[in-house]
């Protein structure tokens, strides 16, 4: 099942040449194909509802999205025993507002063409070579390191981060349909699991993966979906994730609490053999209490 | 578009108002001089723009990119060899701000790390002291060594003692921290610091006392980050820094209080003052224009609306930093194109990257703990030491010729950064689910820390690293972009295994510092990796030489084939050893090249 097509790489690379900017692929998604997962999806969307407070919704997320994206957070970060996991800090609203704004617009991004789509080999350019984007890990005697992927040079799409992430969740959810018999938020945790370290080693001859993605690749999209449902449950609480603080609470983060008020001062609090455990304090708090210098 | 508007001529103009176009504007000021300053983006308060109540904040800063440079105003390609296709950055990397380029009075200054020392005598004269160390033949032989090109190393046109007047007033007017008696090394010789250092963290102290034990001599580290309340040489005063804990790390924060040192709290302030000064904002420079002798008559740039100014200037002073530096130069046809088949020429040529791929290291537990999120990196409350470098006459590599250069080692500055960039949770194939996520609880406030050492050396200017204008990609104005053609040499690497797998330099002092049986070494292969863009620290490119074959301005910073053009920056270094990050060092440039205008404008031609 697809549901966009991909302009092949040889015709992308064409028309970027060209400087094409237009992508054109969202409008070829069809309705008719989702109508099913839509009727789940709407069941499980307001299990969601219940949490959801006057000032939560989703600004640009559909709902089969939501369903997607919600689960994804909850793979990453789960709820378990060490405590609260993605469902309460609310991450899925994180995403969602973010990819509303100017984040998903690409606000500051250069999005001008030539465009040359990311390959796993090396392909040839207007007579240059293209190097690969995709960075093999470094064995060392201490372990392996896998150069980050979002490094320089890596996001090479005529398409913002909203677009890439309509795109990543189909690609997903396509990859999971045909290899593992369902769609991603239907799978057991164990193989979500695997499914997340697949995306990750995007393996050349992982075929079924290679053919669901094609731009974002897997690894790009897991290392996007990685870093905002981290940032949904590590930034401040304004952005609409991290609710309660729990994810700052989870790492003992005091955020803008220094512990002045305590008659330590930070580098004594610092210091000490025996650390203090602050608690945190959200930027909002902060306004309120006039704070801050 | 309507005619350009034209403004009477000025003494000098500066274009860019960061690190270096500061002390320019304030130099000529104060001396008398009418200045006009251009700059693109805004101008940044931090009594408004950066109050603690809204500018701790991760997501603004690491992601969003709040106070950096606009991605599609312009950017820049980059490839590692000549054959490839070079790609253009067409977004900031996410959570590591290493990847940021200024924007706004103060330029990057305004949320760099603040790390700061003097280079020694050995980083301005690479070739003649280690020569001196290792004989002529020893000398050839680390050349045929190098891997990855072939090397293209001079010595600075300038030596250490003919810096340390710049230094010194450079180091006034920001307020630089460090040891006020003993200086920065007894290697590095007048170093006294206006500010005194941070407070010692504990852990710091136990590596003092274990270098000290080996013989060898601490000093504490050199910030950017001032420690108390300072009034510097034009009468302009700031506060100390509060260890507020949004400052450093893997991403860098402006800071609340003004206690980080950039042009925007130090420099430009005192230009301002006396009057002379006229600064205008958003405002992009496209080009320097020249007669027809090669002299600048001025610049043109575009103001947010779209109007071309042309402001005649008797100086032109390119502040523009990296790139951007070499860009307004090649669009303007000013210097000799590098040749990288010929190896002719000399504007781009030279450029090299002052950070470093993943090095080396060991590391050992420590009886210690720390909560990393109290303070904050201000870059200080550490010890450093130069005695593992070509500085001291006692250190030699002779039984290993492979490499060149040595390592400052430091160690126990505060730790401080947000959540989301810590490495532990960043994207890998382990960092997520529950095991992950237990792992997390407390990680940062953990009550025995880790010491983990490492050796970064000099990267090597090779032939094949240039930078030039890039055939595709242009900026929102339609012109080319920079094209940096770049990859690693193998020199760092070797540094640092030779410190830590070669000799037992690095575990001697591990050992002293903590249980030598928790003691393990991260070797990392050779060249693993290609340069990709950190971009925080580009050398090189417009070099600064006592030969106009191969260098872009002469010792006063001024342009070889320009007289009346000026300039000042990392992308002027001659060579860069990696020993301090750099930005002190283009400070002090920044300064003998404001002597040099003052030269200029009193007796113009040619200074050397
Ligand atoms: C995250 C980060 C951390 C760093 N940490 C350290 C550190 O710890 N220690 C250290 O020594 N160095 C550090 N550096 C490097 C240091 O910040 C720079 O070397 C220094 O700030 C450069 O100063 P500059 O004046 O040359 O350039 P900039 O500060 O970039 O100033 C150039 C100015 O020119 C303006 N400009 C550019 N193009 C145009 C144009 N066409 N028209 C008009 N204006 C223009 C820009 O907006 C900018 O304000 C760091 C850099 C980064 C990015
Ligand atoms: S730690 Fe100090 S210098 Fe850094 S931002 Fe905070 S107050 Fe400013």
């Amino acid at each position: 099942m697809v549901l966009f097509l991909p302009i092949s790489r040889r015709e992308f690379i064409k028309i970027g040449a060209a400087g094409a900017i237009g992508f054109g692929v969202a409008s070829a998604i069809e309705i008719p194909i989702l109508e099913n997962s839509i009727n789940n999806d709407n069941t499980k969307i307001s299990q969601l509802q219940s949490q959801i407070t006057q000032s939560q919704g989703f600004l640009t997320l559909n709902p089969t999205e939501q369903v997607i994206v919600e689960a994804l957070a909850e793979a990453i970060i789960p709820t378990d025993s060490t405590g609260p996991g993605a469902k309460e800090a609310g991450v899925v609203y994180f995403i969602d507002h973010m990819l509303a704004g100017n984040y998903g617009k690409g606000g500051n991004y250069f999005l001008r063409g030539p465009f040359v789509t990311p390959q796993s080999g090396s392909v040839t350019v207007m007579g240059a070579v293209y190097p690969s984007t995709t960075k093999t890990p470094i064995t060392y005697s201490a372990g392996t390191i896998t150069p980050r992927l979002q490094a320089g040079t890596s996001y090479q799409y005529a398409f913002n981060p909203r677009e890439f992430w309509r795109r990543g969740l189909t690609f997903l959810e396509n990859y999971c349909t045909a290899a593992k018999g369902g769609k991603f938020e239907t799978l057991s945790s164990a193989t979500q699991t695997t499914v997340l370290q697949e995306m990750f080693d995007n393996s050349a001859t992982n075929t079924a993966l290679q053919t669901a993605f094609e731009g974002p690749n897997a690894a790009e999209f897991f290392n996007e979906i990685h870093d905002m449902v981290t940032a949904g449950f590590w930034s401040d609480p304004l952005y609409g994730g991290n609710q309660g603080m729990v994810g700052w609470e989870l790492l003992a983060f005091n955020a803008n609490y220094w512990g002045d008020d305590i008659g330590l001062g930070a580098v004594k609090l610092m210091v000490a053999s025996t650390p203090t455990r602050l608690p945190p304090k959200s930027l909002g708090q902060l306004q309120k209490e006039g704070g801050g210098i | 578009m309507s005619s350009p508007i034209n403004h009477p001529q000025t003494d000098v103009v500066v274009c860019g108002l960061g690190h270096m176009g500061g002390p320019i504007a304030a130099e000529l000021t104060t001396a008398g001089y009418q200045v006009v300053g251009i700059e693109k983006g805004p101008f940044w308060q931090y009594t408004t723009d950066w109050r603690q109540d809204q500018k701790d904040d991760e997501w603004a800063i690491a992601v969003e990119r709040k106070f950096d440079h606009p991605l599609y105003i312009s950017t820049f390609t980059i490839r590692n060899n000549m054959n490839q296709f070079a790609l253009p950055v067409r977004r900031y990397t996410k959570n590591i701000q290493y990847h940021a380029l200024g924007h706004g009075v103060g330029g990057v200054g305004v949320h760099y790390g603040g790390s700061l020392g003097r280079f020694s005598p050995w980083s301005y004269q690479p070739v003649t002291m280690t020569k001196a160390k290792y004989g002529d033949a020893g000398y050839s032989t680390i050349l045929s060594n190098v891997k990855g090109g072939t090397p293209d190393i001079e010595d600075w046109p300038v030596t250490y003692d003919d810096m340390v007047p710049y230094y010194n007033s450079w180091e006034k007017a920001i307020g630089v921290v460090g040891d006020q008696q003993t200086g920065q090394d007894p290697f590095i010789p007048n170093a006294r610091f206006p500010m005194p250092p941070h407070p010692p963290t504990p852990y710091a102290t136990i590596f003092k006392n274990a270098v000290q034990s080996l013989g060898y001599t601490p000093f504490s580290t050199v910030s950017g980050l001032i420690s108390g309340g300072y009034v510097n040489q034009y009468g302009i005063g700031r506060n100390g820094c509060v260890y507020c804990g949004w400052c450093g790390g893997l991403c860098n924060y402006p800071c609340e209080v003004g206690a980080k040192t950039s042009s925007h709290v130090t420099t430009i302030p005192a230009a301002i003052a006396t009057g002379k000064f006229d600064m205008r904002l958003e405002s992009y420079v496209f080009r320097i224009d020249t007669d027809s002798s090669g002299k600048a008559t001025g610049v043109r740039y575009y103001d947010s609306l779209g109007n071309v100014h042309v402001q005649p200037a008797k100086v032109v002073f390119n502040g523009l930093w990296g790139y951007n530096l070499i860009r307004a130069m090649l669009l303007s046809g000013i210097g000799v194109p590098y040749d990288p088949v010929a190896h002719t020429g000399s504007l781009g040529r030279g450029l090299t990257e002052g950070y470093y791929p993943a090095t080396s290291s060991a590391s050992v537990q420590l009886n210690v703990g720390a909560n990393a999120y109290v303070a904050g990196n201000a870059a200080g409350g550490g010890y450093n030491i130069m005695d593992l470098n070509e500085v001291n006459p006692n250190f030699s590599h002779a039984d290993d010729l492979t490499f060149m250069g040595g390592v400052n080692l430091g160690f126990g500055t505060y730790i401080g950064s947000g959540p989301n960039t810590f490495t532990t949770h960043l994207p890998s194939r382990t960092n997520f689910g529950s095991t992950w996520k237990a792992g997390l609880k407390d990680e940062k406030i953990p009550t025995k820390i880790t010491a983990t050492l490492s050796g970064t050396g000099p990267n090597l200017p090779l032939l094949e690293n240039y930078a030039d204008l890039d055939p595709h990609y242009t900026d929102i104005y339609g012109d080319p972009s920079t094209r940096v053609t770049l990859d690693w040499d193998a020199n760092t690497y070797r540094v640092s295994n030779y410190l830590v797998n070669k000799t037992t330099k690095i575990t001697d002092i591990l050992g002293k510092m903590g249980d030598p049986t928790t003691i393990k070494k991260n070797i990392i292969p050779e060249l693993a990796q290609h340069v990709d863009w950190w971009g925080h620290h580009m050398r090189g490119g417009a070099r600064t030489g006592a030969n106009q074959a191969t260098s872009v301005f002469n010792k006063w910073m001024q342009c070889w084939t320009s007289e009346n053009i000026f300039a000042a920056g990392e992308i002027c270094d001659t060579f860069g050893d990696n020993l301090t990050a750099g930005t002190h060092v283009a400070g002090a440039m920044a300064y003998l090249a404001a002597d040099g205008i003052k030269k200029y404008l009193q007796s113009p031609g040619a200074l050397v």
